[in-house]
């Protein structure tokens, strides 16, 4: 069984949540302590998969326990749930924690986050992956975005719209943005979906110190050596989010999808990113056995890590505590037909979206390795809409080539 | 007319009527007679004083009069200029009178020079214009500075009432001057305004139109001989008030701010765990249903003897299922802690309202013990977390006069400063300092002791702390203004003492004595910035 531990000063606090998730014992093993110097105890006593930590106690801060935690468990999900709820406090925090819920919080949003946390645990295979993407406190963004974003700050024309257009071009940044604006601090979180709206939210000077602190946003230096076609991924991340909005236009679906279609597209290879920049040298591997034995890149990754990409970004992604669709729309963009859901998503779009820019590529290169799972849109009843998606599919493709 | 003429007795009357300085007489053809005998007789008297351009007219003059009879300076006074033999002209005062004399006529002019009369009159004049001058100089003066005069002589009667004056009590120059100044209808406390009088000294600040504005006065004795006059001078001070007002508010404001983080985190906490228990009341109440359900069809079945061991079972599980058990020892600790949650959530709204209290203008009688208990509980989230806070408050502490907002913005920086310097103190130990709050009537007068365990403040330091923008703290860590005002608010608003008693290395005590009789000087300063 998974096993959480609450910390916090105010005993009141801990018998409250005792109660309150009294009826989640037969899912989660809960333990609870009053201060951080016992929390350090308790897990150097047995293992733990989740810390949900208040930030200003006496003695140990949240923030010093976190860190600890951080560098002694890392495959550790890292929660705050602090009754701060100014920014000032989720910026500080927000290097060492996966998610910040605000007190008071819901009842339902702590239950899902606990048990989110808890079930995250088994989407990876190996110990290893999960300290390695649990660890990472950003996603490296591509140099030039970052010194587009890095210059917009110091020009004394930015505003909140000209820095999310940059944002929302890049991987990195946008996960980022999601990731704080999910904090319970922002009442708005479960319809936030784009980069832009995220950017709106945050305001300026958050982004601000994001940028200038450079704990938020990282140039990818740190994807230097590796042998992931890095331009590659950006480019083919952004093409497949455009056209992931675009099939969500065409189908009508809410405006919340449509946002979630195309974050979750231009996230979708965040995993690469990921593996590419914290185990650069197995990454290598992989690219070598992709390139040498001709098979997938999904399998070669889960020959070395025992997870895709997919997986791995979508670790990530529910790590940060991003919108479940997404993350979904992440997890199976190449296997949709193992999510059990019945009409469209963006897991649809993201899926047809990916695997129509690939068709293109490879058509253009005179292959036909890619198609869309047509099995999973005949269950869905969506198999006769894969025309008009085509077709959208060329439109912007010809745009983009004309570019 | 060669021969000198005797006078008669009509002409003598006549000289002695008009009677001047000097005495001519003229007869027809114009000679004159009895000016310097030896000059001038015989000489026609126009050349001799009439100065030369208004000869003509002169000669003019006569031939009208002695052709018609008209002559209308004959006969009376004139001022007009005569000629001096020194070739120059100077004023004289002329009466020319014809006297009919043996059937011919002469004219008997008397002559008076009148150069000092008319320089007295000029320098009278233009003292009269200078005077008149500074009067108008003194009027703009006075509407020009924003500050009114009254002049109440030592009868009580109004002799200066100035523009100021009309437009601030709404009361003319001409309706005030003369009057005693208590029959004026003005509308202040006039047992204050007596009281001033009185005991003056000092800036007082007066009610006028039921409070709608307020006037600062200062009331100076002139004393003279028959008695002492009254001197009032002031302005309207409504708007000064106001914005000092709304200046001791934002600064306020702004404490409330820096605390307002603090006591949102003091909410929130007993929410979250009265929120958390109310869940768990409402899942276990569904739970304690679900069993009652079964109980209640025992219930049913031992009634009429129909109780079978499967209901008897069925219940057990019903039971485990409740998680009854635990319910029954954990609903009465969730109710009751529940309690205590918002008991304290409403203690921290009470205190927050006693602390943010908007203030009077004017000392109240206010329980100390009372505000600095408001005051801790506002600040608990500033000192929590590095130190435990005793509190030792005598009870038998009398009511003291005291500007409360004033009061309670001293209490708190005192406080947070306790708990940064405790903070720096106990800085990466687990440990935490000690800030003890006391207070004891000494010497009439109301003591309030804060200590704290923090590293003291070393001596070089100690003469500047209560300087404005001292501070020993990072920068935008603090204004350096938090002890300046704790001084300018003991001293200055309420005559009292602010000390420290300061150990390096064990702590520092902030001793703030007040007095518990409002001290005359400070009550009349109140207004005084």
């Amino acid at each position: 069984m998974k096993r959480v531990l609450f910390v916090d000063d105010e005993s009141n606090v801990l018998t409250g949540l005792q109660r309150l998730l009294r009826p989640m014992r037969h899912q989660c093993e809960m333990q609870f302590v009053i201060s951080g110097d016992e929390a350090l105890t308790t897990l150097a006593q047995a293992p733990f998969h989740v810390v949900v930590s208040d930030m200003r106690m006496p003695g140990m801060d949240g923030a010093t326990l976190l860190k600890e935690v951080q560098r002694q468990y890392p495959h550790i999900v890292r929660i705050v749930l602090s009754g701060h709820s100014d920014p000032a406090m989720i910026q500080q925090s927000r290097g060492v924690t996966h998610q910040y819920l605000s007190k008071p919080c819901e009842a339902e949003v702590l239950k899902t986050t606990v048990l989110r946390a808890c079930n995250l645990c088994e989407s990876l295979a190996q110990d290893s992956l999960r300290s390695l993407v649990a660890g990472m406190s950003n996603v490296p963004s591509l140099p030039a975005l970052y010194d587009k974003i890095v210059r917009e700050i110091e020009s004394d024309k930015s505003s909140s719209a000209t820095i999310a257009a940059i944002i929302s071009q890049d991987i990195g940044m946008t996960a980022k943005v999601l990731q704080l604006v999910n904090s319970s601090y922002f009442e708005q979180r479960a319809t936030v979906a784009t980069a832009e709206q995220a950017v709106n939210l945050l305001g300026f000077d958050t982004i601000q110190s994001l940028v200038r602190i450079g704990d938020g946003f990282s140039s990818s230096s740190d994807t230097e050596g590796a042998h992931l076609n890095v331009d590659g991924v950006w480019a083919e991340s952004l093409a497949t989010g455009t056209l992931a909005q675009a099939i969500a236009q065409v189908e009508q679906a809410p405006p919340t999808m449509i946002g979630q279609a195309r974050t979750a597209g231009v996230l979708h290879e965040i995993g690469a990113l990921v593996l590419a920049a914290t185990a650069t040298e197995r990454y290598n591997a992989v690219c070598r056995i992709e390139r040498d034995k001709g098979i997938s890149l999904c399998m070669a990754e889960k020959q070395e890590f025992g997870n895709s990409h997919a997986e791995v970004g979508a670790y990530l992604l529910a790590l940060w505590g991003i919108n479940e669709s997404i993350v979904e729309a992440v997890a199976f963009h190449h296997t949709p037909a193992e999510h059990e859901g019945e009409a469209f998503s963006p897991l649809t779009a993201v899926h047809v979206a990916d695997s129509l820019c690939k068709e293109l590529r490879s058509t253009e290169r005179g292959g036909t390795d890619f198609h869309p799972d047509i099995g999973y849109l005949e269950r869905l009843g969506l198999a006769n809409r894969l025309p008009i998606w085509r077709e959208l599919a060329v439109g912007l493709h010809n745009e983009y080539v004309h570019e | 007319m060669n021969k000198p003429l005797s006078l008669d007795s009509e002409t003598f009357h006549i000289i002695l009527d008009n009677a001047l300085d000097a005495h001519i007489l003229m007869d027809r053809e114009g000679a004159i007679v009895g000016w310097s005998a030896e000059e001038a007789i015989g000489r026609r008297l126009s050349d001799l004083i009439i100065p030369p351009v208004y000869r003509d007219a002169h000669e003019r003059g006569l031939q009208t009069y002695l052709s018609t009879g008209r002559g209308p300076v004959l006969g009376t006074r004139i001022e007009i200029e005569g000629w001096h033999r020194a070739q120059r002209q100077f004023p004289i005062e002329l009466t020319i009178i014809p006297v009919k004399k043996n059937g011919g006529l002469v004219f008997s002019a008397f002559v008076r020079d009148i150069t000092e009369r008319k320089q007295a009159e000029m320098s009278l004049k233009e003292a009269k214009d200078r005077a008149e001058r500074a009067a108008q100089e003194r009027a703009g003066i006075l509407a020009a500075v924003d500050v009114f005069f009254i002049y109440v002589d030592c009868n009580g009667r109004v002799t200066e009432w100035t523009i100021r004056a009309e437009q601030t009590f709404g009361i003319s120059a001409s309706q005030a001057l003369g009057k005693l100044l208590q029959e004026l209808p003005i509308s202040w406390n006039w047992d204050e305004v007596v009281g001033l009088m009185q005991c003056p000294g000092g800036q007082t600040k007066i009610r006028l139109h039921q409070g709608e504005r307020f006037i600062g006065v200062t009331v100076t004795p002139i004393i003279q001989d028959q008695g002492t006059g009254h001197i009032f001078m002031g302005k309207d001070i409504t708007d000064q008030l106001k914005l000092d007002r709304e200046i001791a508010q934002s600064q306020k404001l702004e404490s409330i701010g820096q605390l307002a983080a603090g006591v949102a985190h003091e909410i929130n906490t007993p929410i979250q765990f009265v929120g958390d228990n109310i869940m768990f009341l409402n899942d276990s109440f569904i739970g304690v249903l679900r069993a009652l359900g079964q109980y209640q069809r025992l219930l049913e079945a031992v009634k009429t003897n129909t109780c079978s061991q499967a209901l008897i079972e069925l219940c057990e599980t019903s039971n485990i299922q409740a998680d009854l058990e635990y319910l029954v020892s954990e609903i009465p600790v969730a109710i009751l802690q529940s309690g205590e949650g918002i008991s304290r959530v409403g203690a921290i709204v009470r205190a927050m309202k006693e602390f943010a209290h908007p203030g009077s203008q004017e000392k109240t009688e206010v329980d100390l013990n009372n505000a600095i208990m408001s005051t801790i509980t506002v600040s608990s989230n500033e000192w929590k977390y590095v130190a435990d806070l005793h509190t030792h408050l005598d009870p038998s502490l009398p009511l003291v006069p005291c500007l409360l907002g004033e009061f309670n913005q001293v209490v708190l920086n005192i406080i947070v400063n306790a708990a940064h310097a405790i903070a720096n103190a106990v800085k990466d130990t687990v440990s935490k300092g000690t800030i003890t709050v006391s207070t004891s009537c000494v010497e009439n007068q109301a003591e309030i002791r804060i200590a704290d365990t923090g590293h003291g403040i070393p001596e070089s330091i100690r003469t500047k702390i209560f300087d404005p923008f001292f501070t020993t703290k990072e920068v935008g860590k603090g204004t350096g203004q938090g002890l300046a005002i704790a001084r300018s608010v003991v001293v200055d608003k309420h005559g009292g003492s602010i000390t420290i008693e300061s150990d390096v290395g064990r702590g520092t005590t902030f001793v703030i004595r007040l007095p518990l009789r409002v001290p005359l000087q400070t009550m009349s300063n109140q207004v005084a910035p």
